[in-house]
């Protein structure tokens, strides 16, 4: 009997231990109960759920019993049952928060109504089965479009779970959640990486286009994902066509491949030039480049010696001072007259002189020499010099003026004036010596009462075309408002004779040089002219081959001879014409 | 006697004043370290996660390991085991207890770097360098609790430690097997440690709500 007994336990045991080890073939014919798996949504409780399989006659709500073990506690032999079967749903258990402890190992086993059958177990820790319910609240928000209007970036937002809301928000369990989004249509998605903010940037979706975006959720450092969040259907209008812009794209490149197109196909230098003309030279007035490499010599340092601009830089300081200083280096040179026909006839009173030198310093002149300290005692002594050799020299008529009344006397006294024999190439003008009693002039130095501001020295040669407005017309003004009867009755060219000598006066730095230089040298006045008196007129400049361009005068009476030989009214004279001309 | 008494009411202001600004930079700045301190945690909590992972990827199943949780030596150690439970122990119990746990795993990662070489496994070089990894991470987030427990003014003597058997086992696979368990062990507490810290963060962090 006890054998019997012990066999019958021990096949009991035998069947029970064939039972869990053959549980899974006997699956294949009919489907023993099992137990479908345990889930926390929250990591706070927890339930699991079985089948009962192909088993019909177990639909009694206790023919199955699950009960559990928690190994850390008081390992009974007793297990406990589920506390609390769901009464919504048939063969589940809950596991509500006090009987749910995370980090713990729970065995599950699944038995018969009496116990004795133990259909399946499995064995879990809560943080190893929590799959989150998925986030709800997808909203999308637009973010930016690009310039061309055919991408645009969202911002798709959601909310955590409900079931989790206060696990969340008290920061018992992490969620990281993931993105994903695809074209309506294509069967691949698209996945984001994870993170656990609970909006996400979505960046390059096409314009016009539906898209299906879905959120899924799982708690951070583990790997159960819960279900995808309901999808998301967007689709962004774009605000205007884009075919404009791409009409606008194929334009350009047909441009530019045109233009390839131009420069490849015209090599051709003709096409080129036209195409792409040459940069043209910097505008050097008178220096020609090409002169440079071709031209002759001849004509090089003619244009050299003649340039207005290169005259000014080589003459600019103390020009008319240099002619003075020359002359008075080579006293017996015949050009020793030039500087006291140059010079003003005054007396040899240092007040004058003062005066001088002041005027020179109030003067527009434009150069700083002017009234530098150490200018004016060189040219102090030279002019007293000078103005003593020229009182000597020149007319007796001239009286001494004194300080007082220089600047009276300067309208006052009859001007002097030299005839110009000759003007030399380095700029100097040699005058003829005054051989006659009659009226002299010189060539003055006109200085402008104080109360005007631009006095003018007669040593200047309009050697610019292009001044020849500036300079010449100051000239006459000044020569009509400031000097006496005499003076003008001396220029006026009823009485006076024409005079190819140019004027020459220094105004301002705009000077041009002397230009006489390209005039041809004029010959000196033939010995008929002397007997006559001489003829004068203002020169304004030169012309561009160089001629000297005199100013029209009215006729006059002796010389309406010379007149007639006078070119058109601007009065530019060729240098023929001035050999023609008898002094 | 007006005059002592308006001294000592103006001096017991001053001192008022400078207490208050104290704690309450004390507590930003203690906000602005649970923070920090959470953030190594979650670290951490990855990194034992993604190496556990790499090891699960060609870990042979010789008798499919069953895992028994019972067995890690920081079992003993009482730790609350739910959210209800969690949301009552007082801060620096708390703390305490994170701290121990802490502590509890120097060695055993100590002994895991260097069996990781040692590793018949295929991917023993990328667990070594994450076991290293790993080790960094738990130190540096040791380094800041304590801080914090300073900052706190918190006793910092209240760690227990635990004992650890440093007996992988004799031969390969059972040092295999016993390798993955105490990573097993370890990313359960590091999970731990993590909910703790979040818990208390979420709880320090009033003013400002959005860090929840």
């Amino acid at each position: 009997m006890a054998t019997i007994q012990a066999l019958f336990i021990g096949f009991l045991l035998v069947h029970d231990v064939a039972m869990q080890g053959l549980s899974p073939t006997f699956k294949d014919q009919s489907q023993t109960p099992y137990l479908t798996g345990c889930v926390s949504r929250e990591m706070d409780t927890f339930y699991c759920s079985w089948s009962v399989g192909t088993f019909q006659n177990l639909t009694e709500p206790r023919d199955l019993r699950l009960f559990y073990m928690i190994q850390n506690m008081n390992s009974s032999k007793e297990w406990p049952e589920c506390p609390q079967y769901s009464l919504l749903r048939e063969n589940e258990c809950r596991f509500d928060r006090k009987h749910t402890h995370i980090w713990v190992p729970y065995k599950i086993q699944l038995r018969s109504r009496d116990q004795y059958i133990v259909y399946d177990e499995v064995l879990f820790t809560v943080e190893n089965i929590v799959y989150p319910d998925p986030p709800v609240g997808l909203n999308w928000t637009f973010l930016s479009v690009g310039m061309t209007k055919m991408y645009t970036d969202v911002v798709v937002s959601w909310e955590p779970p409900p079931s989790a809301a206060i696990e969340v928000g008290v920061g018992w369990m992490a969620l990281e959640y993931e993105t994903q989004y695809r074209e309506t249509g294509s069967a691949t998605w698209s996945i984001l990486n994870a993170d656990q903010e609970t909006k996400k940037c979505i960046y390059g979706l096409r314009t016009n286009t539906d898209y299906e975006i879905r959120v899924r959720c799982k708690m951070k450092g583990y790997m159960n994902f819960s279900n995808f969040s309901d999808t998301l259907m967007i689709n962004i209008p774009a605000t205007e066509s884009r075919v404009p812009i791409a009409v606008g794209f194929v334009l350009t490149a047909v441009g530019f491949a045109i233009i390839g197109m131009l420069v490849l196909v015209t090599r051709q230098k003709k096409l080129m030039v036209i195409l792409l003309p040459p940069i043209p030279g910097p505008k050097i007035r008178g220096i020609d480049p090409e002169l440079f490499q071709k031209g002759k010599l001849s004509d090089l340092t003619s244009i050299l010696t003649t340039h207005a601009v290169l005259r000014s830089d080589f003459y600019n300081d103390d020009s008319w001072i240099e002619f003075i200083e020359l002359d008075i280096d080579k006293p017996d040179e015949t050009e020793q007259d030039l500087e006291t026909a140059l010079l003003i006839d005054h007396s040899a009173s240092s007040s004058v002189t003062t005066h001088l030198i002041n005027d020179f310093c109030d003067d527009d002149s434009g150069r700083a020499s002017c009234c530098e300290q150490d200018l004016p005692d060189p040219d102090t002594v030279e002019f007293r010099n000078l103005m003593l050799s020229s009182s000597s020299v020149l007319d007796p008529t001239a009286t001494p003026q004194t300080g007082a009344a220089f600047q009276d006397s300067w309208s006052g006294t009859p001007d002097l004036y030299a005839q110009v024999r000759q003007v030399t190439l380095s700029g100097e003008v040699v005058l003829t010596p005054e051989e006659q009693s009659h009226r002299r002039e010189v060539i003055n130095k006109q200085y402008k009462p104080k109360t005007t501001k631009e006095p003018e020295f007669l040593m200047r040669v309009l050697g610019d075309s292009d001044e020849r407005g500036n300079t010449s017309e100051p000239d006459t003004n000044n020569m009509s408002t400031n000097q006496s009867t005499d003076r003008s009755t001396s220029i006026s060219p009823s009485s006076d004779d024409i005079n190819s000598a140019p004027r020459q006066s220094l105004t301002g730095y705009q000077e041009p040089q002397v230009a006489p230089a390209t005039a041809p040298e004029l010959t000196g006045p033939p010995s008929s002219a002397l007997s006559s008196p001489p003829e004068y007129t203002v020169v304004d400049g030169t012309d561009p081959q160089n001629s000297l361009l005199l100013r029209s005068n009215t006729p006059m009476a002796p010389s309406s001879s010379h007149m007639k030989h006078m070119p058109s009214p601007e009065g530019y004279l060729s240098p023929d014409l001035l050999d023609s001309i008898a002094f | 006697m007006p005059a002592y008494r308006s001294k000592g009411t103006k001096l017991h202001l001053a001192v008022v004043v400078l207490l208050c600004m104290a704690v309450s930079s004390e507590a930003v700045g203690m906000t602005d370290l649970l923070e920090r301190v959470s953030q190594i945690s979650d670290n951490l909590h990855s990194l034992s996660t993604s190496l556990s992972n790499d090891l699960n990827s060609h870990f042979h199943p010789i008798g499919k390991f069953m895992m028994r949780p019972s067995m890690c030596h920081t079992s003993s150690l009482q730790t609350p085991n739910d959210k209800d439970q969690a949301l009552r122990v007082p801060e620096s119990e708390l703390l305490s207890l994170v701290r121990s746990l802490l502590l509890a795993w120097s060695d055993p990662l100590a002994v895991l770097l260097t069996e990781a070489p040692n590793l018949v496994h295929p991917e023993k070089s990328l667990i070594y360098s994450k076991t290293k990894q790993l080790q960094e991470h738990s130190n540096t987030l040791g380094a800041g609790l304590e801080h914090l427990v300073h900052k706190m003014g918190h006793s910092s003597q209240d760690i227990s430690s635990v004992p650890f058997n440093n007996d992988l086992g004799n031969d390969k696979n059972s040092r295999l097997t016993n390798f993955h368990f105490l990573l097993s062990c370890f990313r359960r507490d590091s999970h731990k440690i993590d909910s703790f810290l979040k818990v208390l963060r979420c709880r320090a962090a009033k003013l400002r709500p959005e860090m929840c």
